[in-house]
């Protein structure tokens, strides 16, 4: 602010020679205000035919819209939702769709571009100015507020009676109490729903693969093979319950190397000539997994990357994931199918609180 | 009543009607001729606001067919890779939606489009305010509303695409499970409670729908409208310049020039968002196929706002403590619930710690 005083005054010293800056007004923090540039009218406030030129335009840019939308209504019409087109550049597409949002975008899109122009060629073009009221009560309200808050507080009791206060404050504290108990039946109790898996229902499971349907003999896989399997009776239960809860627990992938690869399982055995089950469910958050590079047995999950080396026991090498694939130990049956000796030793899928 | 004006016009004896009981004629004579500020950059928040309009408008159409139930049934309509396939009937109304209902899928596009227009304005428009200061006082407690209404619609969109039950969107779900498994002590209920039990169940849908056409848009309109009326109360900020000053507001009356230019901005911005959306294909679900929980689409990506959730989990390492029989998934913990809890905390508090 000291070098305030070297500065030509605020008003009066207009020494406006050889364009220099109108020091006319300040604000509150002393910088410069310039004044509002005055206003330069345009061609429409001047010339009555320019003014009228605008306003063909505008009508012109109306009576398209409707004539867009219009269109768009005998679009509705005219197209079976089935009916195909092809459009340069974009392909065959549904002609009801392309037609009805192209008429119909443009419709509106004229519509709002007409308004518009007519706003800047026909409206005030001069800027119009308002004043900011402080937001701050003066004083008197302030003093007002503070008084009539005091004088109904003081005659509601609320402080001088505090056994009245305090039995309320307890009460409302227990207020929200039932409401959230009344969420208790949006799910039934977790119980040990998660450890369990349709695979240790019975001390066998034959295995169906996931894309045949059939089931599945040792000598249906090759070395380096994938499938994707899920237990014999899924389709059944799914059927049953309504919903998908046992598949998104009990689906696995079968993979076959040659045993002298198998560097770890998760118990002594548990393969069947080379031949691996792994669940299909991701330990990180459960997407389903189907990806396997044969060489390096690696399997890796599409959501997030984690990587499980299914020749070392379904290890995690890489990603988010904390725990190994679960295994299932397998064998065959006096038939000769491939199954399940069992369930998995440890819950499948993501982990949760409980899970220890 | 000693009445000055005697009405005689029809409009005149409306308006009168209304004043004698509503007082109008104070409403209109203090907020007519409210100026406001003109700037390219003071429209983005207009695009939020009218992409949430046209997202009550076309989300209300898809009300009128979208089935929000997981009740299996097999798909007979005219799209053929489908046919004969079991699938929810959440996603068979969406392929009637897309396939049969004229304007169907051009609505479902328009209600796709318009939700990513809506994040991505509230976010572009929160980093003006954010770069140009405008959130300081008077307006910490607008900048608070807008950090909750960008929240809001991020968990509304993220609703939204659950719906369909398509493989994509039922893989997000999947994700969804997980993360909330991982809450320590709560998380299994509160997963068993939103799922009506394990994962997928048969609730999520019709349970999502109720909180996405209901309650959050509910929610998202009153702090709209408060968001509003405090701009309106407060006077919206103006950028520096000739005769602009701390205490004034410079620029256009609301009426006629901004009820014209907002008004036909509306149809602009709803005319290029059905264009695009008549020749843009968004999420075409019909590719992806109904959910099921052991497969998934190579590469599942959410939505773009949702990216950075995504990322955060992606890249964290694969930290889990199993002690006393409970398991605490760092893994999961730290970049889905802690990282957006700290950020989103610090992005509403920021007025009040930054320092001018
Ligand atoms: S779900 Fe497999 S890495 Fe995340």
């Amino acid at each position: 602010m000291s070098e305030q005083s070297n500065l030509p005054a605020t008003h009066g010293a207009h020494d406006n020679h050889g364009g220099e800056v109108d020091y006319a007004t300040r604000d509150e923090r002393g910088r410069y205000i310039l004044p509002l540039e005055e206003h330069t009218p345009r061609i429409t406030d001047i010339d009555p035919r320019a003014a009228k030129r605008a306003e063909r335009q505008v009508a012109w840019l109306f009576t398209l819209g409707g004539a867009c939308l219009a269109g768009g209504v005998a679009a509705y019409v005219a197209f079976d939702s089935r009916e195909l087109i092809s459009v340069p550049t974009i392909g065959r597409v549904s002609a009801s769709n392309f037609w009805l949002g192209t008429l119909i975008g443009l419709g509106s899109f004229f519509i709002g571009a007409a308004a518009i122009h007519w706003a800047r060629r026909l409206m005030p073009g001069e800027e119009a100015v308002d004043h900011r009221h402080p937001l701050r009560g003066d004083e008197q309200s302030r003093a007002s507020a503070i008084e009539q808050f005091k004088r109904g507080a003081a005659e509601s009791g609320f402080l001088s009676r505090p056994l009245v206060r305090r039995t309320m404050l307890g009460a409302m504290a227990l207020f929200p109490l039932p409401l959230v108990v009344l969420l208790g039946d949006l799910g039934p109790s977790p119980k040990e729903k998660l450890r369990h898996t349709m695979w240790g229902d019975k001390r066998m499971t034959r295995i169906v693969n996931q894309g045949s349907g059939e089931l599945v003999r040792p000598e249906d896989m090759a070395v380096g093979g994938l499938i994707n399997a899920i237990p014999e009776g899924l389709e059944r239960i799914q059927e049953e319950t309504g919903t998908q809860n046992e598949r998104a627990k009990s689906s696995i992938i079968l993979v076959r190397m040659n045993p002298s690869e198998i560097k770890a399982q998760q118990g002594e055995g548990w393969d069947y000539e080379g031949i691996l089950a792994y669940s299909k469910i991701c330990t990180h958050v459960g997407c389903p997994i189907s990806l396997y590079q044969q060489r390096t047995h690696a399997l890796l999950c599409p959501c997030h990357q984690s990587t499980f080396d299914l020749s070392d026991a379904g290890r995690v090498v890489f990603g988010p994931a904390a725990r190994h694939m679960p295994q299932l130990r397998l064998g065959v049956d006096a038939e000769g199918y491939l199954v399940a000796l069992g369930d998995f030793a440890e819950p499948v899928g993501p982990s949760f609180w409980e899970r220890g | 009543m000693s009445n000055s004006t005697i009405p005689t016009t029809p409009q005149g004896k409306a308006a009168d009607f209304l004043d004698e009981r509503l007082s109008i004629s104070k409403a209109i004579k203090s907020n007519i001729s409210k100026v406001f500020p003109d700037h390219w950059s003071f429209m983005l928040g207009e695009v939020a606001l009218y992409s949430f309009i046209i997202l009550l408008l076309s989300g209300t159409y898809l009300t009128l067919f979208f089935k929000p139930s997981m009740v299996e049934v097999i798909y007979n309509g005219p799209y053929v890779p489908l046919k004969g396939v079991k699938m929810s009937e959440a996603f068979a109304s969406t392929l009637h939606i897309s396939f049969d209902v004229r304007g169907g899928l051009l609505m479902r596009q328009i209600h796709h489009w318009a939700a990513l227009f809506f994040i991505g304005a509230m976010s572009i428009h929160m980093f003006r305010v954010f770069f140009t200061g405008a959130f300081r006082k008077p307006r910490e407690l607008n900048w608070v509303i807008g950090t909750v209404l960008v929240l809001l619609g991020i968990v509304e969109g993220f609703m939204g695409y659950s719906l369909p039950d398509d493989l994509l969107s039922g893989t997000g779900l999947r994700i969804t499970q997980g993360i909330i498994a991982a809450v320590p002590v709560v998380g299994t209920y509160v997963s068993f409670g939103l799922f009506g039990g394990e994962f997928p169940g048969q609730d999520v849908v019709s349970r999502f729908y109720t909180l996405h056409i209901l309650l959050i848009p509910g929610l998202i309109l009153a702090l709209v409208g408060a968001h509003l009326m405090m701009v309106w109360y407060q006077k919206h900020t103006q950028w520096p310049g000739p005769g602009r000053t701390e205490n004034n507001v410079v620029g256009y009356r609301l009426f006629p020039v901004y009820t014209a230019k907002a008004g036909g901005f509306f149809f602009v911005v709803l005319g290029l968002t059905t264009l695009i959306s008549a020749l843009v294909t968004i999420n075409p679900v019909w590719m992806f196929g109904p959910y099921t929980p052991d497969q998934i689409s190579a590469g599942s990506q959410p939505d773009w706002y949702m990216g950075f959730l995504d990322g955060a989990v992606r890249v964290m390492p694969n930290w889990e403590i199993s002690a006393f029989g409970h398991t605490l998934s760092l893994n999961l913990i730290i970049p889905a619930i802690v990282l957006p809890g700290i950020m989103t905390t610090l992005l509403g508090l920021y007025p009040f710690v930054s320092v001018d």
